[in-house]
């Protein structure tokens, strides 16, 4: 992102107005903490359905946070095209998500059914073979 | 909670019913309106409602959203005031598109499902993510999909569906069960393989329209025609890959078409089609010049001018495959324009291709400086000539194969190891003239990971000793443990244990090792380590089947370990007994070698009765398993008594004792080696197995095993006894009897065995193994697979090794895996050891 804006990345300041700062403050820790990392292989773009339960343990730690920041973080990554750290936000997520029932999920994430019962029951029937693992 | 969630419930129900959805687009064509016809999904639906309510949020903002008085539900959740919504459910705050990546996390389709039933806006956003790649790898599943997408769904699935792989369920699928994929048009990866009931209207249906299309495999197809790949060339312009491997009627006319039409073409597997000439591959050299890697395996048709073509046109090839193409000749190479190099190439496999010759490598290598993987196997007239050209590569080659390559000598593989030192995976199965010395040098390359040097019979023990102390010859500033992991022996049957047990010492990350027709290790108290021979191996093959992988090797591992270190507390407690070690005494054990069958079988009597044989020396110091059998002496058990009776040579079975271990590791061949048993090898292979399931599960049962009684004395009369006593103690057995040595008699001498002997009568001549070439590793096929495709499913034996590649990864034809600037190559190495590991393994059988 510096790059594009070429020099007036070191004389101006840049704006980064939906961030708050404390989801700001938690991003730097985050950059700080993985600026050694080596340059991620490109892989991940491969398979579309990585596996999600490898979060290192530093990131797991980091992402223990409300889900308000939680959901903060993963959007501020974005939107400083952050990829790893929006990767490990999007898995953290993921594991919420994992082997839990609709029910369970709707509560994890306060989340409304706004479902008919005919509606669920069809796709719940059109997606039967999802079913098997 | 039961007032509010009453209400909440029937707040939901009207808010539906009287105001029907304006702002958002309406889902398709719904059955909604209709009575669930499942009465067992209908039921989970009143659970449902309560369950939302009962949600104390959910209910305050029920409370908030009917204060708003929006006219719908779901749109109420777009047009609720925002801020309020994100602090209440933060995940809404998310974007569509994070909302995917998070949904592509899910490697579960199981997962994805539940995250479909959560809400309206999860369902339209995971849908996509869900249909995908529907999953087709149970019969019932195809039902299902192929249901939903027919009738009416909720959501227009076949849009969705990107990957279609039918691969797992090739024998039920046929033209009527792809039926309804027919109307998914924005299909890019089809993957058919194996697939042999479907035909031309099923794959043609499939492939029309479907403009899409990046990867089409159609592997064993056989009934396929022109006709399906006439329909390719005029629908999929934006097809990349396509293996019509086995696709025996396909012609060049279709072939043509495709090449005209198709020029994105990057990946081409054309294997084995019997029908297709010059004129087919030529018009791909001149039309598709994107062509990455083309496979041609067994097109016999195909001749030098083909491989002049594609290499002068083709601009990044990276891989070309001609194994079995005996149509090619030294001109393949010598006609191409000079000066042109091909710096993309990496891979280049010439297997069996005999007509190559000196003039062809010498003239092609220097123009393939990049040249990594080399394979010449079966190219039997090269010589030293032609390596002295590979060397050439240096650093850059990592893998090369010159098995059968029977001319080569030391001094070859001498350069090769000086110039070219970081190669990884080396095959010199059969190169006759090879010695220690060159096994001395190949033990210097850093990098070795994999070696094959089956059929090199005159290597020792020496050449075993070197790769063992190679492996530790990182030196003081990098000291580092042998990082061989795949070591191919079979055969070279002059090998003995303590070779073998250094290099299993120092190579703690060895996960294969075969030994197959090396005497030394067929016994059974090793080979019930070894994994079961391949169900279609004949009983000679049988016989001298021998291969260590995984589990097994650190099994075999330790045991020879606690072998070495019994041996060496033998020998310490044996001088202080008699003062010095006895030699008369060891050469007379050496001399009286049993078959293994008995000499497990007498173990399994003394056994029973430890205390009653005084001749028994303690278990912790001796091998039990070189129990041997001596003729003369009086009997004191009627089992061993028949159990001699039985033995092939007719040896009465009356007096036991115990080898030193420090005579075996001298010793060429163990007792139990099949010298021994040649009379008889036919009868030997079942019980054999049987025999080695039975050490195994009695290994694994423990020591409770030792108190299971074996067999009955009516079983040792019978005539297969002595293979069912054979049944080897369970491992820790050999560990723990502890009776004291009292006076061990000496033994009677034998005629010495000779071993070499033996081996030539029997390994030597092909005609005595059917398959003539089954000890062998790795061939072409192997290497082949080993650099391209991961390998899945569950074929067997050479037939099946080309169907092992699986079909998905056969179609992963985008071009990411550019790693040729990794200097290293680590991830192509990695990525390949996984199916070498299965490879190697079938091969070998």
């Amino acid at each position: 992102m510096i790059d594009d804006l070429g020099e007036a990345a070191t004389s101006e300041p840049i704006p980064i107005q939906n961030i708050n700062e404390a989801v700001l403050r938690k991003v730097i820790e985050w950059c700080t903490y993985h600026k050694g990392d080596p340059p991620a292989t490109n892989d991940d773009d491969n398979d579309v359905r990585k596996k999600t339960t490898d979060i290192d343990e530093w990131d797991q730690k980091f992402m223990q946070v409300d889900q308000e920041m939680l959901f903060e973080i993963i959007l501020a990554a974005n939107y400083l095209d952050i990829k790893a750290l929006l990767d490990v936000g999007c898995k953290t997520v993921a594991n919420m998500i994992k082997g839990k029932s609709p029910e369970e999920i709707r509560k994890t994430f306060n989340i409304q059914n706004d479902f008919t019962p005919e509606e669920e029951d069809q796709i719940r029937r059109e997606n039967e073979w999802a079913e098997d693992r | 909670m039961a007032q509010p969630c009453e209400s909440g419930s029937s707040f939901l129900r009207n808010r539906r019913h009287t105001s029907p959805t304006t702002s958002r687009p309406q889902p398709p064509p719904r059955v909604s309106s209709q009575a669930p016809s499942d009465s067992d999904d209908s039921a989970s639906s009143p659970e449902q409602i309560v369950d939302d309510d009962t949600d104390f949020f959910m209910a305050q903002a029920n409370d908030s959203q009917s204060s708003i008085g929006v006219t719908n539900l779901r749109e109420m959740s777009m047009s609720i005031d925002l801020e309020q919504q994100h602090k209440l459910s933060p995940i809404s705050r998310l974007p569509p598109e994070l909302l995917i990546s998070i949904f592509a996390k899910l490697s579960s389709t199981a997962d994805l499902r539940s995250c479909m039933l959560v809400s309206y806006n999860w369902a339209t956003h995971c849908v996509g993510v869900l249909w995908h790649r529907p999953q087709c790898n149970v019969w019932k599943n195809v039902i299902n999909v192929t249901a939903s997408l027919s009738k009416n769904p909720f959501f227009p699935y076949h849009e969705m569906v990107r990957r279609l792989n039918l691969a797992t369920l090739h024998d039920k699928v046929n033209d009527g069960t792809i039926q309804p994929f027919m109307q998914c048009k924005r299909i890019e990866r089809l993957t058919l393989t194996n697939c042999s009931k479907l035909t031309d209207s099923g794959v043609s249906g499939l492939v029309e329209g479907n403009k899409h299309l990046q990867a089409l495999d159609v592997t064993d197809i056989r009934s396929l025609t022109d006709h399906t790949l006439l329909t390719v060339a005029g629908h999929c312009p934006r097809l990349q890959g396509l293996n019509l491997t086995n696709c025996s009627k396909i012609t060049d006319e279709s072939l043509v078409g495709v090449a005209e039409n198709c020029r994105q073409i990057k990946r081409l597997k054309l294997n084995n089609l019997p029908l297709i000439t010059d004129e087919s591959i030529i018009a791909f050299a001149e039309h598709c010049s994107s062509i990455l890697e083309i496979d041609l395996h067994s097109c016999s048709l195909i001749t030098s001018e083909s491989v002049t073509a594609l290499l002068s046109c083709l601009y990044h090839l990276r891989e070309l495959r001609l194994a079995h193409c005996t149509g090619i000749s030294d001109n393949a190479f010598l006609d191409l324009p000079p000066k042109l190099t091909f710096d993309s190439l990496r891979i280049l496999d010439l297997t069996g291709c005999e007509d190559v010759r000196d003039d062809a490598i010498c003239r092609i290598i220097p123009a393939t400086p990049k040249l990594r993987n080399l394979v010449l196997a079966k190219c039997r007239h090269i010589t030293d000539r032609a390596v002295a050209a590979i060397c050439r590569l240096g650093k850059n080659l990592h893998y090369i194969h010159l098995g059968h390559c029977i001319n080569l000598t030391d001094n070859a593989v001498i350069a090769l190891v000086k110039a070219c030192n970081r190669i990884r995976y080396i095959d010199l199965a059969c190169c006759n003239r090879l010695t220690d010395q060159s096994v001395q040098h190949l033990a210097q390359l850093p990098k070795l990971r994999r070696i094959g040097l089956v059929k090199c019979q005159q290597l020792t023990d020496e050449s075993i000793l070197a790769l063992a102390r190679g492996a530790m010859s990182g030196g003081p500033p990098h000291p580092r443990p042998g990082c061989l992991e795949r070591v191919h022996l079979s055969y070279c049957v002059s090998l003995t244990l303590q070779g073998i047990h250094e290099l299993l010492q120092y190579c703690p990350r060895l996960t294969h090792l075969s030994l197959t027709g090396v005497q030394a290790f067929l016994r059974e108290d090793l080979t019930r380590f070894c994994r079961d021979a391949p169900p279609e191996f004949t009983h000679p093959q049988r016989d001298v089947f021998c291969v260590f992988s995984g589990e097994g090797v650190s099994r075999l591992r330790d045991y020879l370990k606690r072998l070495a270190e019994d041996q060496e507390r033998e020998g310490r407690v044996s001088r202080e007994r008699t003062g010095i070690y006895s030699e008369a005494e060891a050469d007379s054990s050496r001399e009286t070698l049993s078959d293994d069958g008995t000499i497990d079988a007498v173990e399994e009597a003394l056994e029973r009765r430890p205390t009653t044989r005084p001749t028994l020396r303690p278990r912790s110091t001796g091998y039990r398993s070189y129990a041997e059998v001596v003729s003369g002496s009086g009997s004191n058990s009627p089992g061993l008594e028949d159990e001699g009776a039985d033995d092939d040579e007719g040896v009465p079975l009356s007096q036991v004792r115990y080898t030193r271990l420090s005579e075996l590791f001298r010793r060429p061949g163990g007792p139990g080696s099949l010298a021994e048993h040649d009379s008889a090898p036919q009868s030997r292979g079942y019980l054999d197995r049987h025999v080695r399931r039975e050490a195994s599960r009695s290994a694994s049962e423990g020591q409770g095993s030792s108190s299971r009684p074996r067999f009955t004395h009516s079983e040792a009369q019978s005539g297969r006894s002595r293979f069912v006593q054979s049944e080897a103690p369970a491992f820790d057995d050999y560990f723990q009897t502890t009776a004291e040595p009292q006076n061990r008699r000496p033994l009677p001498p034998r005629p010495h065995w000779p071993p070499q002997a033996h081996t030539a009568q029997f390994f030597d001549g092909d005609q005595e193994i059917p398959a003539s070439d089954w000890g062998e590793f790795a061939t072409p096929e192997a290497a082949r697979i080993a650099m391209g495709a991961t390998g899945s499913g569950s074929a067997s034996g050479r037939h099946g090794v080309r169907s092992r590649e699986d079909p998905t990864t056969n179609a992963v034809y985008d071009d990411t895996d550019e790693d040729d600037d990794d200097d290293d190559g680590e991830t192509t190495i990695r990525r390949s050891a996984r199916v070498q590991s299965e490879m190697d393994g079938e091969m070998e059988a």
